[in-house]
């Protein structure tokens, strides 16, 4: 009997070992430093929260004209670039790889097209998700890859790291 | 050990813990509410305050139901980015942290769906930050016993159906109440006490069969 008069109740076993498996298992972990940094990186590569880009064309009046000769410009354009005037001296093409046989998609995202998820999409071959870029020589990029459009994962590759910012680390790559 | 008594949800509220969820003050409605309208009004960066405050719960949650292992981080992260990508459709009605746990608990579903099918379920040992209190100036023995603990508990949530895990780990560990729990899974709260019941049968059958984990328990109850 306790103080105040009432029978101390006993827990049954089978109390006693949930009870015991609950307070083991309080506070388990935390995630690692600079998560919250890492969280907000592929925030602002994100979509806008709102963006209606994609039902804009749709809404248009003369869409499928004006579709048809966007798709004819971009053609034209292709054709002169690959196959017209030498390219810039300054300019290199870079490839980059990235080994990961269960993405969905994977999108180069960095410094040369201002973070932006939507730019820059890999094509799978074979587990690996490959890109070719066009880049300036004596320059260093900063850069990422973003896993199903959400997750962004560094180079092991990378010349370098370094701190994003954000209490995170980011690629960096220097391009000759 | 609390000592608390165990049995019926109503005594059982004794012994849940509170330690991840950020409190539900009023002030901490409004700071979420502040910082949804200044990203919806486009001032992403604001988004920081709602993954500062929200960032240990929804790892955890994601941790003791997705058994990711090594991916629960990247989960997590996940879990972030639908937020963000929601947050529109965000009724301000609401309560903002029983909104973040549906999607959490949405994106725990749909990954488990996928590892499934997958048949691989990874090892629920993820490559964690320590807890605070195992840092410098431990013993190396105490963290290498608190990281079987940690296994322990997680070996124990894995042999639970989803379900069941999800209502434990959302009741128990995070302080939802039964009601909050079925607006979060989308259940009436009856069911979520059954649910709680099997739950807590199921962890006591499998402690109980296990006895290196039973006295792991045990021990990490006196320390």
């Amino acid at each position: 009997m306790d103080s105040m008069g009432k029978k101390p109740q006993k827990n049954s076993p089978e109390q006693d070992l949930f009870g015991s498996f609950l307070a083991a298992g309080r506070g388990m972990a935390l995630p690692r430093e600079g998560f919250a940094g890492r969280v907000m990186h592929a925030i602002r590569s994100a979509e806008p929260a709102a963006a209606p880009r994609r039902r804009f064309f749709p809404r248009m009046i003369a869409l499928p004209l004006a579709a048809s000769a966007l798709f004819v410009l971009a053609l034209v354009f292709t054709v002169l670039r690959n196959g017209g005037a030498p390219a810039d001296p300054d300019l290199v093409e870079v490839s980059f790889t990235l080994r990961h046989p269960g993405a969905e998609t994977i999108a180069l995202v960095g410094d040369f097209n201002r973070w932006q998820a939507a730019v820059d999409t890999m094509r799978r071959e074979n587990g690996s998700w490959k890109i070719t870029k066009t880049l300036r020589k004596g320059k260093y990029y900063k850069y990422a890859f973003m896993v199903n459009g959400t997750r962004l994962v560094n180079d092991d590759r990378a010349d370098r790291f370094v701190d994003d910012g954000f209490g995170g680390r980011t690629s960096v790559m220097f391009v000759n | 050990m609390s000592g608390a008594q165990i049995g019926k949800d109503s005594v059982s509220k004794d012994i849940r813990t509170e330690t991840t969820r950020p409190e539900q003050t009023a002030s901490g409605n409004v700071a979420d509410l502040e910082d949804v309208r200044a990203v919806l009004a486009g001032d992403r960066e604001r988004f920081s305050g709602i993954v500062t405050r929200y960032k240990n719960m929804i790892f955890d949650i994601v941790l003791r139901t997705a058994l990711a292992g090594d991916e629960a981080e990247d989960l997590a992260q996940e879990v972030f980015c639908r937020v963000f990508a929601a947050l529109v459709s965000f009724d301000q009605e609401r309560k903002f942290h029983t909104w973040i746990y549906t999607i959490a608990v949405n994106t725990v579903r749909n990954y488990n769906r996928k590892q499934y099918r997958r048949n691989s379920l990874l090892h629920p040992v993820a490559n964690i930050e320590s807890l605070p209190g195992d840092r410098a100036g431990r013993q190396e023995h105490r963290q290498l016993f608190q990281n079987e603990v940690r296994e322990g508990v997680l070996e124990i949530l894995a042999g639970l159906k989803e379900k069941y895990r999800l209502a434990l780990s959302l009741h128990y560990f995070h302080g939802l109440d039964v009601q909050e729990v079925g607006e979060v899974l989308g259940l009436p709260a009856n069911t979520v006490k059954t649910h709680l019941k099997r739950a807590r049968e199921r962890v006591s059958a499998l402690v109980e069969k296990n006895e290196k984990y039973a006295t792991l328990f045990r021990e990490a109850c006196i320390e």
